[in-house]
């Protein structure tokens, strides 16, 4: 029976509309309650934070911490690790790693910034066993998965039958099967032409041997999705990533799911808290990593930024939630199921590249990447992801890195820094490339994110476009007691940008489940996080038949038997399934 | 000038992390002080004064402070580890890693040095009097630049990877360097006085290599830019052989690139037919066996047998216990049924079935890789920790032995191998 109360911060908590209240804060058994009678009171710990602000805790919908292109990564490039040691210490691991941190590392880290819940943003079906092991090292955090399924041959076979139920019925089995979260598209068709050295260039192009469009998996996946009503729409990387002129696909992308009504079948799940704006998420795609996707011009000759027309969008189009997928300066390790679209950045640089082939699934790509200040294309991609942030209303904005992809997730504070100060961005811009002021509309741009609107990034829009907002993203009673606290005064100055970074950088205090866990970058408690999954349950004939056809392929084709594959639920931490039941 | 001495007292066999032994670290601090600097032996901690016995001068700013090691010092590891000033004096052999990430100042050591000495190094100076370990001057794992400045002497031999990446300054070896000498150079000056071996300036981009001695299994993305004389060349102040060949590359990894390697005319002369082709390579017999150039790499057949480690079933044999060959040497050798390849040093042998083959060239011959490929194939790992697969001589003549399993060859040739037992 654990009490506390957090006393005295001044509470920023968007989805019930509380910006800046000075407000105690009552937990109780690792939920946040609505009061506490005088005798609770007495035992309850109290947690000083006057003066400080406090926000619920943070929320990484876009992220990669486990699997094996991860884990590529820190083999791909000791000179990240060995130069970085983390000691051991009474309760934490000890660990390594500047880009990609070690799995441990991972789990401290975002937890001293001040974030509780993960999303790995891509797990092969028949690779998640790994992601598992992986996620049962990475500590104190709750997080769950996204199953790669863009370019999966079941789904695709289903969909050339013209099948859509049968399509359905795998992916059902794959999501229990792989006890992953939600439906990831990468590069739609064009991960499977990959494996022929191809790729997709537009929405109509189709994938060899299946004859399916990537429009066509698009919208077959988010009707099987609304059908469903999984907690998160699909979520899309979409194609020709990292193409100049790529924009305009983009935009026809993002109109693919237009009529599609997002449904969300929580009885099976909810519990119940009410939050003064509704936290069921309301889209019907999940466009990852825009700054990727919004490049204009016809070469690197003439690139610049078309974020104001992606921005401007989505604005109007109630359908999309975006994340930012922004540029830090510095090292970045590039990984993605996007295997041409790597192969061509690896091209590029002509640096080390590591490409896998995920047999009838999907496929990835790894290569490190540099995001140098003084090149013009990555200082118009650095100005295009805080455009994209600064443009688009934050309920429908995301802040992100995709980690490691544009930078580590350490690097967050430094995108804090230069959201929430103008002089910031002023001051980069004076030092980098002259087409992050001479392409892209930044310069332009007076708006700063206040504390309400970073929280609203952070916290609230990630929690509701997943469908975890009935547990996190907020400070409703009910809700999930985690809780960051961090080092600023509500009323800082924005010009004094290195305070803010500095706030940002290490909370004052991270409570999770309502035990703090975190004080000043210390850790204090190292609990084992939830594993969420969806649990989904179909017409039991329909699902047989699929497991039959499901099996035959086993035999014919893959290189593991059928019963090996299954992840049991003894490789999760807590596991936590999400029962819907669409019979 | 003052001089710290540090007389080592300690004569185990596992190695100290004394990174902590610079004129930086030393300087401003009294005897006490530099005595309760901490290193490591493995996990433990221990203190600097239990290692050395110190004496001498410890008041000296660190430009002129000379700090002396006494004794056999090859099992102390980074010795001057990013030190910017003042001098070192080893006076015996130095441990791994000595002066690695060096930024200035100068280090003498009297001994020989053991591996990864000056690695990642950017500026000062790094004179070796003995023999230099593998790895010198070059990048640590996983990076790609190496040393970015200063300057590194060897009087004696250096081993593999001398200079890996280099970006600025200069690796001057007095004697032979082994195989890997300069890969992914991408600038500054490799001087080497003796012979050079296997895979020399491969990945190169930019910058230069003399080498005056004798090139063995040179590279093939060099191209040859004709013979220049010594004076013509940029490379004053160093002893180099007054003709040389210029090549330029590597070819086989960037169109333009600008690396240039100085070879000795007079013991190269045979690299100036390096276009002469393929079939042209002379019929060479030593006794019953033809030389050829062996290569070997993965089969997809061979990929489908073992799939699931397969590898005692008599189909792996079939797959990968074959030699390939061009038809005029399968007629040169008496048209066998199964040969019998022969290492270059001798030492080691197989036998295998004969395929001739359109597909090879003629003095070349081709097995899949596998566990018949290995027994004749030596062990340059080139710290991968798999062996160079390609580009080796070996002997091949025409045998009746038996074409043994792979069961056999594990249990009796490598497992034999490791007991001491010789295979032929």
């Amino acid at each position: 029976m654990t009490k506390m109360v957090v006393k005295g911060g001044t509470v920023y908590d968007p989805l019930n509309g509380i910006d800046g209240e000075v407000m105690d804060i009552f937990i109780k058994d690792g939920k946040i309650v609505e009061c506490m009678s005088e005798s609770e009171l007495r035992d309850a710990k109290v947690l000083d934070v006057t003066g400080k602000v406090v926000m619920p805790g943070g929320v990484d919908s876009h992220t990669h911490v486990a699997g094996c292109k991860v884990n590529t990564g820190r083999v791909m490039c000791p000179e990240n690790q060995y130069k970085s040691p983390m000691g051991k210490t009474h309760n934490t691991h000890s660990g390594s790693g500047d880009i990609v941190p070690s799995t441990y590392a991972q789990g401290y880290t975002y937890a001293s910034m001040g974030y509780t819940t993960l999303f790995e943003a891509a797990v092969p079906p028949m690779a998640a066993r790994h992601s598992h092991e992986e996620f049962k090292s990475l500590p104190i955090v709750d997080k769950a998965g996204y199953l790669l399924l863009g370019s999966n041959w079941f789904v695709m076979k289903y969909l050339k039958e013209g099948n859509i139920d049968k399509a359905a019925a795998y992916i059902a089995w794959a999501l229990e099967t792989t006890k992953t979260y939600g439906i990831k598209l990468v590069n739609p068709a064009g991960v499977e032409n990959w494996k022929w050295g191809k790729n997709v260039h537009s929405l109509d192009d189709r994938a060899l041997h299946f004859d399916v469009s990537a429009r066509e998996m698009i919208e077959n996946l988010a009707i099987i999705n609304e059908r469903f009503g999984l907690p998160m729409s699909i979520h899309l990387h979409a194609n020709n990533l990292g193409h100049p002129g790529n924009w305009e696909i983009t935009l026809d992308t993002m109109d693919v799911t237009k009529k599609i009504k997002p449904v969300v079948n929580k009885a099976g799940y909810d519990t119940g808290v009410k939050t003064k704006y509704s936290h069921d998420r309301e889209q019907s795609v999940y466009m990852t990593h825009i700054q990727f996707h919004s490049f204009g011009g016809t070469s690197w000759k003439d690139f610049e930024s078309k974020a104001d027309v992606i921005a401007k969008h989505i604005n109007k189009s109630d359908h999309i939630v975006m994340d930012s997928g922004s540029v830090a300066f510095g090292k970045a390790i590039c990984m993605t199921g996007d295997g041409p679209g790597l192969y061509d950045i690896a091209t590029m640089t002509g640096g080390k590249w590591a490409n896998e082939d995920v047999e009838l699934e999907c496929g990835s790509g790894v290569t490190p990447f540099l995001y140098d200040h003084k090149n013009k294309v990555h200082s118009i991609q650095w100005a295009m992801g805080l455009e994209l942030m600064l443009l688009t209303d934050p309920k429908k904005a995301i802040m992100t890195t995709d980690n490691p992809n544009a930078g580590p997730f350490m690097k967050y504070p430094v995108l804090i820094r230069w959201l929430m100060s103008r002089k910031a961005r002023e001051d980069m811009m004076k030092e980098c490339h002259k087409g992050a002021s001479e392409r892209t509309t930044l310069a332009n741009i007076d708006k700063e994110l206040s504390l309400y609107e970073l929280a609203t990034v952070t916290r609230a829009t990630p929690a509701k476009a997943v469908g975890i907002g009935y547990r996190k993203g907020h400070l409703s009673p009910g809700a999930d007691a985690d809780i960051t606290v961090y080092d600023i005064s509500p009323d800082y100055n924005s010009n004094d940008y290195m305070a803010i970074e500095k706030a940002f950088k290490t909370a004052k205090y991270t409570i999770k489940d309502g035990e703090v866990i975190t004080k000043e970058g210390r850790i204090i408690e190292t609990p084992k996080g939830r594993t969420y999954y969806a649990d989904v349950k179909v017409n039991n004939e329909l699902q047989n038949e699929v497991i039959g056809d499901i099996k035959e392929w086993f035999r014919k084709y893959y290189s593991i038997s059928f019963s090996n594959y299954p992840v049991p639920e003894k490789y999760l931490t807590n596991p936590t399934p999400l029962n819907i039941n669409a019979r | 000038m003052g001089e710290i001495i540090l007389k080592l007292k300690y004569d185990g066999t596992m190695p100290l992390e004394c990174e902590v032994i610079t004129p930086d670290t030393f300087e401003g601090k009294s005897k006490d002080e530099i005595s309760a600097l901490k290193v490591f032996r493995g996990p433990e901690e221990l203190l600097l004064s239990d290692v050395f016995e110190i004496s001498g001068d410890f008041t000296c700013s660190k430009e002129n402070m000379v700090i002396k090691i006494l004794g056999n010092a090859g099992n102390v590891k980074l010795i001057g580890y990013q030190m910017t000033a003042g001098k070192i004096i080893v006076e015996g052999d130095a441990g791994f890693h000595i002066g690695c990430e060096m930024k200035g100042g100068e280090i003498i050591v009297n001994g020989n040095a053991k591996h990864w000495a000056g690695r990642e190094m950017e500026g000062g100076l790094l004179h070796i009097f003995g023999n230099a370990g593998d790895h010198v001057g070059s990048s640590y794992r996983g990076r790609w630049e190496g040393m970015l400045n200063g300057t590194i002497i060897v009087e004696g031999d250096a081993g593999y990877h001398v200079g890996d990446g280099l970006v600025n300054g200069k690796i001057i070896v007095k004697g032979n360097v082994g195989g890997f000498c300069g890969v992914k150079q991408n600038g500054g000056l490799i001087y080497v006085g003796g012979n050079a071996f296997r895979t020399l300036g491969v990945e190169m981009k930019g910058g230069t290599i003399v080498v005056c001695g004798k090139v063995m299994n040179f590279a093939p993305g060099f191209e040859s830019a004709g013979i220049v004389r010594d004076f013509e060349t940029d490379l004053t102040g160093y002893a180099i052989p007054n003709k040389l060949i210029v090549f330029k590359g590597d070819y086989a990894f960037y169109p333009k690139p600008k690396g240039k390697l100085y070879l000795s005319l007079s013991e190269n002369s045979e690299l100036l037919n390096d276009r002469m082709p393929a079939e042209e390579r002379p019929i060479e017999f030593v006794g019953n066996a033809l030389t050829v150039v062996l290569n070997t790499g993965s089969t997809i057949e061979e990929g489908k047998v073992i799939k699931g480690g397969k590898k005692y079933y008599p189909e792996y044999v079939k797959e990968a216990a074959y030699c390939e060959i061009h038809p005029d040497d399968y007629n040169l050798l008496g048209r066998p049924e199964k040969v019998k390849v022969i290492s270059q040093d001798q030492r080691y042998s197989v036998v295998v079935y004969v395929k001739p083959s359109d597909d090879v060239l003629r003095r070349n011959a081709f097995i899949p890789r596998g566990v018949w490929a290995n027994s004749i194939i030596d062990a340059l790992s080139g710290s991968t920790g798999s062996p160079v697969y390609k580009g080796g001589i070996v002997y091949i003549e025409p045998s009746d032995d038996e074409v043994y399993h792979a069961e056999y060859i594990i249990d009796n040739i490598y497992k034999g191998e490791s007991n001491g037992k010789s295979n032929i």
